[in-house]
């Protein structure tokens, strides 16, 4: 894990300005509806309850079917206002949450090359998943509640001390005191709630590996010990669940419980008052009513600083994704097309025609690991087949997804042509490159989908490719052709058939270069030989590196890399 | 309520938290009661202090006061504790039943269900409903008494109060259970919204490099933003419809609070009610909205609990095709392999699921083949010949239409699919390793594998050496977080899997395929003991890999086009084996 020390700290405030500032028409709404539902209708409800109770005992003016009107008309109002909450709520925690996932997922991309996935997949989909809603749903959630609470609070205690500023002291102590206390409980919950949510991320990827694992557990006969391992894992969640869950409901109660003291002290210390009539049962009905409302205030104030610190958190999950970026990259504003039409696929960058391409002591390394390639020199000339070949574990792949920049290299030149490639990523791309990896993915969609993936390539050269490729026969007898849902990751298809469907892929782009990492692992030798002969016979017209063990390959080469120990021997 | 299946399901898993749950339903009722009595302190004291009662009478009704509070809180945070523990026990129990079936269900159910989906299901349905277990059968219950007690102290205090409220209760109660419906059905939409934009993250998570490769950036983005709008849109749509359900249910709780405020207010002015009564009355009719609100919560929250339900019922619905048998043992030792007038193809139903190899609608025609104990078989064929369709029907991944397959002269049918499984072992070119040490990816979790016996397994695979260079040995841990093994490695300890089972036969597909020479020749001394009297499958598309077996086959199109011992076809010209290796031969000796 790469961490760059203190220049990247995240502020989790900072961070949720900006939300703030991007969803800001749902926001201030929701906003306005949560002070109407928590701040002006308990207010209202206060006056009105006393000016009922009081009106019993002839202490005002106002009659009593007033009082009851009012309190039926407030109550309404906050049917209102929590309609308007919902609305408001919705729009902008989703929209909060598309925007982080967006950016995420965009992030991934964009930084793929220089950093790959920075985790494991499931993990990084359990970031994905989880971490967005924890902060829509704990800090902004919470910043709008603590708005509208908090005016609630200040207005009320002006009312109550003017009402009986004694009583008001007596009644707020508590409160204050309660919240005192849980803040100082705040590291040991944050402490537990970290842990619960560790064990949540380890089941979950477990749960992940087993899924895809699963025809190997299945044919191992493994079923039940994985099974009893994911039962394990589920019972330590559990327990450290538990101990957060508690510990932050007893922290919550005890924080009730003090406006219960509150009210009992109000009780004990106004009953002279009430005798003496300085103090109306009216009065009492107020206090009665604003206390309910302030208990909330303490545990939002809790709830907003424990929340803070979790969003600081997520926050830092969600960009290790994409490290190298901006400490608030994930919340950074960005168009998402809720409303609007979708943006069109970005057109393909101009074709280079390729001369020569020079690679001029490549070395790349895989983090954490001493396995790489070391000053690998070659060249490829326009219209030549070079193989790269070695062991297992001699830097093949790692070879060619440093030069294409799908990975990190420490040192060494590009050249297209003689002219430095500075962000390989970007520059091999079609029509200048296409790659297939060693176990190619297809996704859930048509297989006229995976192939083109937004391409704009015509008919008439998707059809060359798959001929190309040797999937035409296979193609003919899909029961919908090109429009055959693939399934979940191509699982319709033989492995074979993913690894033509790739190639096909690669070639219907007409890149410059072709680059295959072992392609022909999962084709048969006729297959194979028809596949390499068809290359061969476009000689001169394209250029291929590949990596393979192949003999067809090799015979077919025009040069040969041997690799041993990430160099070329 | 709930649809039957649904209920079985709930009731299945309740079952064994009996005593939790009657733990649970005490502590809920001593809240109850505790709550119960608040308003009363209050109507004693206000009339008491309105009387002019002394501070020696008023002060034990305050102390009661706070001790009543006080246990109020201490039996929450003991409900608490016990309903979450039900909720994790119960959903890991189903999370741990879900995954058990999963891999019980055989191939036609993964062609169609992908990792991503079945990590909604079993993650994210069974996490939906944990809130329900946790509550919901307590809520509603304990909800429900706190209800009647309020009404039945209403009632005592002036029965034109208690009937007026009560009559509300029912409109409101009526309502939310009929009511709830389309809340659950946008429920639902939300969630499946929710699970296509998680699939969509999955997949492409794992074809970065296929996307970066292809130029692909601005399309994924493109189909990113459609996920992300529908889940969007659905989620809200969700939320709304479930302001609007309960909110409905807060006006018509309005209109009873006033009518029950107006009611009082008259009866004070008869006489009938004091003003401790009409603040008690008030503070009552407060308390109702407490349970409504929940017994409204949870209806939601049951709402995308039924959803969840659903799916889940639906999951555990699925039989596999494939049924275990009634137990014949397979005999000891190397098996014999017969296939007999076997035919296979993907049933009409599953037919635009499960056809992985979509080359028409027989996979296997009519093929038949013995192998004896101890010998190897070499099969061949193109892609989509049914080559893995026969290494699949060996495993009982899918059954037979057609003929039978026996593996030491016992039907695989007439077999348990353990003992199947036990005895016939798979090397894929795709090992799929998991986050845990090398110990646990070779026993696959197996606690009673001893440390020697997995030496003496890599030792057999010349692989001591390099299990020493491991900065842990066996403790190493492997997979995403750990040490990240080369595809060839990460073979080699799918064969030290095998290794361990000692099974009578062994399928080999194209395990040797993308391997380099040099691993090659590590591979083939650690393949020769493994088939040392044991039978072997090797499936390969190189002639290279043929060459240590006794027999051929070759399959076409589904069909046997010929079969025989290995040396006498290489021997006869007119084969077709001869004319595949005088294809390949250069390549082979090159």
């Amino acid at each position: 894990m790469r961490r760059s020390g203190t220049k990247r700290q995240v502020k989790a405030a900072r961070c949720v300005g900006k939300l703030v500032r991007y969803t800001s028409g749902y926001f201030w709404a929701c906003v306005g509806a949560t002070t109407v539902e928590y701040c002006l209708v308990p207010l209202c409800l206060g006056l009105a309850t006393r000016a009922f109770f009081d009106s019993f005992t002839g202490t005002t003016e106002v009659g009593v079917w007033t009082a009851v009107a009012f309190i039926v008309a407030i109550q309404l109002s906050e049917v209102a206002a929590n309609l308007a909450v919902v609305r408001t709520w919705s729009g902008f925690s989703y929209k909060a949450q598309t925007l982080m996932q967006r950016n995420m997922f965009a992030g991934i991309l964009r930084g793929f090359g220089r950093h790959g996935l920075t985790v494991p997949p499931g993990d990084a989909l359990s970031r994905f998943r989880e971490d967005p809603p924890a902060i829509t749903q704990g800090s902004m959630d919470g910043v709008c509640d603590l708005i509208s609470r908090g005016t609630f609070a200040a207005v009320a205690a002006v009312l109550m001390w003017w009402i009986d500023p004694l009583l008001t002291v007596t009644a707020l102590a508590p409160i204050v005191v309660g919240a005192l206390v849980s803040d100082a409980l705040g590291s040991r919950s944050r402490a537990y709630g970290a842990a619960a949510l560790d064990s949540t991320t380890r089941l979950s990827r477990f749960l992940g590996e087993v899924v895809n694992a699963q025809l190997a557990v299945r044919v191992a006969g493994a079923k039940a010990r994985v099974v009893d391992r994911l039962a394990e894992i589920g019972d330590v969640r559990r327990r450290l669940s538990l101990r957060d869950r508690v510990f932050a409901e007893t922290v919550d109660s005890m924080n009730f419980h003090l406006v219960h003291v509150a009210t009992g002290a109000v009780l004990l210390l106004g009953a002279a008052k009430i005798r003496g009539g300085a103090f109306s049962v009216g009065d009492f009905a107020l206090f009665i009513v604003f206390l309910d409302q302030l208990t909330y205030l303490p545990a939002e104030i809790g709830r907003v600083i424990t929340e803070m610190k979790r969003t600081q958190v997520s926050v830092r999950r969600m960009n290790a994704l994409m490290p190298g970026e901006a400490p608030e990259a994930v919340v950074v504003a960005a168009p998402l097309y809720l409303k609007d039409r979708l943006p069109a696929v970005d057109p393909p960058p101009g074709r280079v025609p390729l001369e020569r391409l020079d690679v001029v002591d490549l070395t790349a390394t895989h983090p954490g690991s001493q396995r790489g390639v070391k000053n690998v020199s070659f060249t490829v000339q326009r219209g030549t087949i070079t193989v790269v070949t070695g062991r297992v574990g001699a830097g093949k792949t790692t070879l060619l997804h440093a030069l294409l920049g799908l990975m990190m290299r420490d040192g060494g030149e590009i050249r297209w042509n003689g002219a430095l490639v500075n962000d390989p990523a970007g520059f091999f791309v079609p029509p200048q490159c296409a790659f297939t990896p060693q176990v190619p993915r297809l996704f859930s969609e048509t297989l006229r989908e995976n192939l083109l993936l937004g391409y704009p390539a015509d008919d008439d050269a998707l059809h060359q490719a798959i001929r190309a490729a040797v999937l035409e026969p296979d193609v003919a007898a899909f029961d919908h052709g090109l429009d055959t849902f693939v399934g979940p990751r191509g699982v319709k298809l033989s492995g074979g058939q993913v690894q033509r469907a790739a190639a096909a892929r690669m070639l219907l782009r007409r890149p410059e270069l072709l680059v295959f990492d072992d392609l022909s692992s999962a084709l048969d030798a006729a297959t194979e030989q028809a596949l390499w002969s068809g290359l061969a016979a476009r000689r001169g017209d394209i250029t291929c590196l590949a990596v393979s063990h192949s003999p067809v390959a090799l015979r077919y080469a025009d040069q040969i890399l041997y690799l041993e120990d990430g160099q070329i021997r | 309520m709930l649809p039957n299946v649904d209920r079985h399901l709930v009731a299945a898993y309740l079952r064994p938290q009996l005593l939790r749950l009657v733990v649970l339903a005490a502590t809920l009722f001593a809240g109850i009661g505790l709550q119960l009595a608040n308003p009363q302190l209050i109507r004693v004291f206000v009339d008491q202090a309105l009387a002019g009662a002394s501070y020696d009478t008023l002060l034990p009704i305050g102390a009661a006061f706070l001790v009543v509070a006080m246990l109020t809180q201490v039996s929450t945070i003991a409900e608490t504790y016990v309903a979450e523990d039900v909720g994790w026990r119960t959903t890991n129990a189903l999370r741990v039943d879900l995954t058990d079936h999963v891999l019980t269900l055989d191939d036609s159910f993964h062609a169609e269900h992908g990792p991503g989906e079945l990590i909604e299901r079993i993650d994210g349905d069974v996490g939906a409903i944990a809130e329900f277990f946790a509550r919901f059968v307590v809520h509603v219950i304990g909800s429900g008494l706190f209800l009647a007690g309020v009404l039945a102290l209403l009632w005592i205090a002036d029965w034109h109060v208690g009937a007026l409220l009560t009559l509300f209760a029912v409109a409101v109660l009526i309502f939310m259970t009929r009511g709830g419906g389309f809340v659950g059905r946008r429920a639902r939409d939300a969630r499946q919204a929710d699970a296509e934009l998680s699939a969509f993250v999955e997949e492409r998570l794992a074809g970065l490099v296929d996307i970066k490769a292809n130029g692909a950036d601005s399309y994924t983005m493109r189909g990113m933003h459609e996920r992300l709008r529908s889940r969007f849109r659905h989620g809200r749509r969700s939320a709304l419809a479930a302001g609007i359900f309960s909110n409905t249910v807060n006006v018509l709780f309005v209109a009873g609070a006033g009518a029950s405020i107006a009611v009082s207010v008259v009866l004070h002015d008869r006489g009938a009610l004091t003003v401790g009564a009409v603040l008690m009355v008030f503070r009552y009719t407060t308390m109702l909205r407490t349970p409504l609100e929940r017994l409204s919560r949870h209806m939601n929250s049951f709402q995308q609990a039924t959803g969840g339900l659903v799916r889940i019922a639906e999951l555990f619905a699925r039989r596999p095709r494939v049924v275990d048998g009634r137990g014949t043992r397979l005999p000891n030792g190397p098996l014999s392999v017969e296939f007999d007038r076997v035919s296979f193809r993907y049933d009409a139903t599953s037919s635009q699921d499960g056809t992985e190899e979509p080359t028409g609608d027989t996979v296997l025609d009519e093929v038949s083949w013995r192998l004896e104990p101890g010998q190897v078989l070499g099969l061949l064929g193109r892609t989509g010949s049914g080559k893995t369709t026969i290494s699949r029907l060996l495993f009982r991944l899918h059954d037979v239409t057609a003929g039978a397959i026996r593996l030491g002269g016992v039907d695989l049918r007439d077999a348990k699919l353990d003992d199947v499984r036990r005895r016939v072992a798979l090397v894929t070119q795709d090992v799929q390793l998991f986050d845990g040490t090398l110990r646990d990816n070779v026993t696959l979790f197996d606690p009673t594998v001893d440390d020697d016996r997995l030496r003496e397994v890599f030792a057999s695979l010349n692989l001591a050496s390099w299990l020493e260079e491991l900065p842990d040995g066996l403790d190493t841990v492997l997979g995403p977080t750990g040490r990240g093994l080369s595809a060839g490695e990460a073979q080699l300890v799918a064969l030290a899997r095998v290794f361990l089972t000692d099974p009578g036969l062994v399928v080999l597909d194209e395990a040797s395929s993308r391997l380099d020479p040099h691993t090659e020749e590590l591979l083939e001394h650690a393949i020769d003991r493994l088939l040392e009297n044991r039978t072997g499958i090797v499936i390969a598309h190189r002639l290279a890999t043929v060459q240590r077996v006794d027999q051929i086959l070759v399959l076409e199109s589904g069909r046997v086009v010929e079969q025989g011992d290995r040396e006498q076809l290489a021997a006869d010209l007119h084969s077709r084996f001869a004319h595949l290796l005088r294809a390949g031969l250069g390549e082979v000796l090159a």
